[in-house]
């Protein structure tokens, strides 16, 4: 019978499969009356071995599903009475009130502390149900791994906070109402946070905790994230109550009328926002609150904030509020990546205080006709140039002014704005806005720099004189007009160089480098052949001294010679020469000895440069001339008299002149061919200057006229051995006045037209033919940096160039142009 | 207790190790070998039958997610620290023996009356299963539905000495306390072991076994059965001289979830044969 034998199938010990209901039956009875005790926290004896095992077997018996839907059931009843009883009962019938806002206090102290009693209670339910499960959850760890493998369902952890709920939170609070336990949880959470709100303490961690349950349970089986009943059911109520609060509060801030009582509430509700989220709430919540404050207390309310009559930015302008400048900047960053409204301020109050300083300029240079009035009456050369000083004052004051303006607002810009481009941007246009609106502003810069140039930087140290300049550079960032200023600083400059006022000449330089950074070459080119023409003179000086030297010509006392050879298409000759509209100018007359120093250097000159041509320019030299006064009483006093060329020209006639004899203003002039006008100011300061008398006129009066006589004054008085002659108004960079402001005028015109002729055929040239509007475009791009052209001007050059045939129309829809080669 | 300093896995092996020193990790294996039935550091007991065992947590709970929450727990052996396992002592013994030296033997002396007799265990002697074949031609307790858990103390003897059925049980317990190292370990063995008994006796028996010790969606031995069972299907139906065949019609009744495994790998290769053979 071996053969049978071997044929019987053993069963092994474990798993055995006989009786299968009896012994589920029984593991469960062990398992469920242990649950229950978990439940009732009486856990401390039970055996997780034991009770791992039973679940284990059920398990292995393939009955694992029914295991979990007992566990289930368990845990519902368990939830339903137990747990769902004690959670109703904590709740008082006044947490169960419409939540209408205008509770009394002491209302409103019984709301606060029977809320806080039901939500420890509720925070207890749930915490106990978190434990409970986790121990349920261990124990019946083998089933979960079997039951939800295929995850059909989720693990029995996640259904019974489900359960939780299903059957605590959405259960109703009395059998006659419809609110449900949640319900009363929101409300009285809102609650709270509308008490912390108004300033009292509540208790946050208590809350934190319920959060904490809505936080960890989902509306889904699934867990999604956005299916938080967090999220789902609390959070939008949170927001709806906040949106309303926080309209009410800016109104109420409104109210206070203080901006920046405002600003640091905003600030302050915003930390405090940010703050509950964190402690009290969820982060969850932090950027949607956050939404709701930027919209409903900062948005709706920034601009009339920023506009406050007295209080707002205006007021934080003029009286340096830094900190609270910040905050404004901050709160509308927060709303409004434009600011706009604050730039809107910011933006007319730079104006407003940039007119300010306009017009206390203007108001200075209208001044002035009054004063110049009394100027010719009284013939004296002092009060002639008070009046111009103080213009010119005026102007540098202008551009202190606004260089402090300036600083202001770039401290404002730094320290409140922290440097934000799109304030700096805005600020930079409203300084160019009013500093072009001032006509003068080129002039009044460059004259800004003249001065420094001559005086202003005596005494300062390298940095200090990089820092002026600096500044000043600025401010030409600001000037759309940039060919004025050239124009302005070119002639300024001219001056210092020719009559030597430069206390630095490295400060020039320097000055000319920062011009070339800031604009460009093109713009220096100029000023820079400036720089150039004078070496090359000094040069020049030399060598023709040299070559006189070597001629050796003992016959003629000599005259030293100083010669500045500028190059006519560099200089601002016409602003050198006083000669007015298309006159033709004869050439001054020069006396003989000065006439035969011309031809020699002239000789001299030419032979080195063969070709070009001299044009000597009497109006801007100066010379030392020794002169000798006979006085009545026989004795001989010598000065030495420092003239302008003119003057010199003028004393030298007197050579010629017997002693007491006269020459007439007309004598002179036919003699000299010296223009009218020079002739005017060069006797003026001979015959009229009190203290440079070396003429005396008849009649004396402050006027010259053409009938006056001029005799030599033997008797001129000076306690100086060197007497320095300086021309009436002539020497001296200063404000133009209204005719010669027009004379400029007209040649910037003039030089415009010929820039802008110049782009459209460099631009015709490359492109052959394009479309009027582009070309349009494309001429004020090339020109922008150097000014801002009329665009009828442009027109009108165009017109010019196709009458000149240098372009011809190809088109008339739209307007087209070609270029002529 | 002795203190046991080396893994007991075979001499041959120790003195390969002995003879390299510097293998990389063996000084930790060493100590954690050494702390086993080591009470210095204990701080979990195992309690198992007439057995106690120290053990560590720090070995045990990271092992085995069982241990971890039973310790972690606030049930009764979390306070005491004591875990009474009601299994078989054999299997526990074999059970630390693994978590502290990543092997276990098939202990053929079963249970000394001295209880102590550790030493014996040693894979390299001659299997006593043979010795012990007695019991199990005796008639009483053959048919599977009749069997029931009061076994008698030589059968029991003699199930925990076959070394078949000491894997699948073993296999059986990992898979319950969820030690997956042993899991795996004990896997490997029944497939080695069950490949060289494919007998009338040892076959049918230790496919019982597998399908009864493990949940059905535990698919480790069942999978290994069904595979075995597929790779040699001529063999155990073909009936050895005066042997029976391995695999006979009875087992597939007795064991339903067997039969359907088997059914569905066999329509699954015939399926993936024909269609070789359309391409």
């Amino acid at each position: 019978m071996a053969m049978r034998a071997r044929q019987k199938i053993r069963a092994p010990r474990r798993g055995l499969n006989t009786n299968k209901t009896d012994d589920f039956e029984t593991n469960w009875e062990g398992l469920s009356t242990s649950l229950k005790k978990i439940h009732t926290k009486d856990a401390s004896n039970l055996s997780f071995e034991q009770l791992y095992r039973n679940a284990y077997n059920i398990v292995l018996m393939m009955r694992g599903d029914e295991l979990y839907e007992r566990v289930k059931k368990l845990e519902q009843e368990w939830l339903d009475t137990e747990v769902q009883k004690r959670v109703t009962a904590a709740i008082s019938s006044i947490l169960l009130q419409a939540k209408d806002h205008t509770e009394i206090q002491d209302q409103e102290n019984e709301r606060r502390d029977t809320g806080e009693k039901f939500l420890n209670v509720l925070r207890e339910a749930w915490e106990d149900h978190q434990i409970s499960m986790g121990m349920i959850t261990d124990v019946l760890m083998y089933m979960d791994r079997v039951v939800s493998a295929d995850h059909k369902k989720p693990s029995i952890y996640v259904a019974s906070m489900a359960l939780f709920r299903d059957f605590v939170l959405r259960s109703a609070v009395r059998a006659d109402t419809e609110s449900t336990v949640a319900d009363v949880l929101k409300s009285t959470v809102l609650f709270m946070i509308q008490l912390e709100r108004s300033g009292q303490m509540i208790n946050r961690l208590l809350i934190r905790h319920c959060i904490y349950m809505l936080e960890g349970l989902y509306e889904t089986i699934t867990e999604e994230e956005s299916s938080k009943l967090y999220l789902t059911m609390f959070e939008p109520a949170f927001i709806e109550t906040s949106k309303v609060f926080y309209r009410a509060e800016g109104r109420r801030l409104l109210e206070t009328g203080d901006a920046a009582t405002f600003c640091k509430a905003a600030s302050d509700r915003i930390a405090e926002e940010g703050a509950r989220c964190l402690s009290t709430l969820s982060p969850l919540s932090e950027p949607k609150i956050k939404d709701v404050l930027d919209k409903e207390l900062i948005g709706s309310n920034i601009a009339e904030v920023i506009n406050l009559e007295g209080t707002g930015v205006k007021n934080m302008l003029d009286n340096d509020r830094m900190d609270v400048l910040r905050n404004v900047y901050v709160l509308s960053a927060r709303v409004d990546s434009k600011k706009t409204p604050l730039t809107a301020a910011v933006q007319k109050r730079i104006v407003e205080m940039g007119d300010e300083i306009n017009k206390s300029a203007v108001a200075a240079a209208q001044a002035q006709p009054t004063k110049s009035a009394e100027k010719t009456a009284e013939g004296g050369k002092k009060p002639a140039e008070k009046p111009v000083n103080q213009q010119t004052v005026s102007a540098i004051k202008w551009v202190d002014d606004v260089l402090g303006l300036k600083i202001k607002f770039d401290k404002i810009w730094e320290e409140s704005f922290r440097s934000d481009p799109t304030m700096q941007s805005a600020i930079t246009t409203s300084f160019s806005e009013f500093i072009n609106s001032n006509t003068r502003s080129s002039e009044y810069l460059s004259l800004f720099f003249d001065e420094n140039l001559k005086k202003g930087i005596k005494g300062k140290t390298e940095t200090e004189v990089d820092a002026l300049l600096d500044n000043g550079i600025t401010l030409l960032r600001y000037v759309k007009d940039k060919d004025l200023f050239e124009a302005y600083y070119k002639k300024h400059l001219s001056r210092r160089l020719l009559m030597k006022r430069s206390v630095s000449m490295d400060a020039e330089r320097q000055m000319i480098s920062k011009m070339k950074m800031e604009v460009g070459n093109q713009f220096t080119q100029r000023l820079e052949s400036m720089f150039k023409d004078m070496t090359v003179s000094e040069d020049l000086t030399a060598s023709y001294k040299e070559h006189i030297r070597r001629a050796g010509d003992p016959d003629q006392k000599p005259v030293d010679l100083e010669i500045n050879v500028l190059t006519s298409t560099m200089w601002p000759m016409e602003a050198m020469s006083s000669i007015k509209g298309d006159d033709v100018q004869l050439s001054c007359i020069f006396p003989k000895e000065i006439d035969n120093l011309r031809q020699s250097f002239e000789q001299f000159y030419l032979s080195k440069h063969n070709g070009r041509k001299l044009s000597w320019q009497a109006s801007m030299g100066t010379a030392d001339i020794r002169a000798t006064f006979h006085r009545s009483n026989g004795k001989v006093q010598r000065h030495e008299l420092n003239v302008s060329t003119y003057a010199m020209v003028i004393l030298l006639l007197f050579n010629d002149v017997p002693q007491g004899e006269s020459l007439t203003y007309e004598e002179i002039q036919a003699r000299t061919r010296i223009p009218d006008h020079d002739l005017i100011r060069n006797l003026q300061s001979l015959a009229v200057a009190p203290k440079t008398r070396v003429l005396k006129k008849d009649p004396m009066s402050k006027d010259v006229k053409p009938t006056d006589r001029f005799v030599f004054n033997n008797d001129f008085q000076s306690p100086f051995m060197k007497v320095r002659i300086g021309v009436v108004s002539g020497s001296a960079n200063k404000v133009e006045n209204q005719d010669q402001r027009k004379e400029t005028e007209k040649r910037m015109n003039d030089e415009r037209g010929a820039s802008i002729e110049a782009a459209v055929v460099r631009i015709m040239k490359q492109r052959k033919t394009l479309v009027h509007s582009k070309l349009m475009s494309e001429v004020l791009s090339q020109l922008s940096a150097r000014f801002v052209p009329d665009v009828n001007m442009i027109k009108r050059r165009i017109e010019s160039l196709i009458d000149r045939e240098y372009l011809e129309r190809v088109g008339e829809d739209p307007p087209t142009y070609g270029y002529v080669a | 207790m002795p203190r046991r300093r080396f893994l007991p896995c075979g001499t041959k092996k120790l003195a390969e190790n002995e003879a390299q020193d510097t293998i990389p990790g063996r000084e930790l294996l060493e100590a954690l070998a050494s702390l086993r039935y080591n009470p210095v550091y204990s701080d979990l007991t195992i309690l198992c039958g007439q057995e106690s065992y120290p053990v560590h947590k720090c070995i045990v709970c990271t092992r085995s997610e069982f241990f971890a929450r039973a310790c972690n727990g606030k049930f009764k052996e979390a306070s005491t620290s004591e875990v009474n396992l009601d299994e078989e002592p054999a299997l526990v013994k074999q059970m630390v023996e693994y978590f502290y030296t990543l092997e276990y033997q098939v202990n053929t002396q079963f249970q000394a009356p001295d209880g102590h007799n550790f030493d014996q265990g040693n894979i390299t002697s001659p299997p006593r299963w043979e010795g012990t074949e007695t019991p199990l031609t005796q008639a009483g307790n053959v048919e599977l539905a009749e069997s029931n858990q009061v076994c008698d103390v030589p059968e029991e003897q003699a199930r925990f000495s076959d070394p078949l059925s000491f894997h699948i049980l073993m296999y059986s317990l990992a898979d319950r306390l969820l030690i997956h190292g042993l899991k795996a370990l004990s896997k490997e063995n029944v497939g080695h072991e069950l490949i060289q008994r494919l007998d009338a006796q040892s076959f049918p028996q230790a496919i019982v076994e597998i399908y009864n010790s493990t949940p059905e969606n535990d698919r480790g031995l069942r999978d290994l059965a069904v595979e075995v069972t597929m790779d040699h299907l001529s063999a155990l139906r073909k009936a050895k001289g005066t042997a029976a065949a391995a695999l006979q019609d009875n087992l597939l009744r007795s064991v339903p979830q067997f039969s359907y495994d088997l059914v569905v790998a066999m329509m699954n290769k015939s399926v993936s044969m024909e269609s070789r053979w359309d391409m």
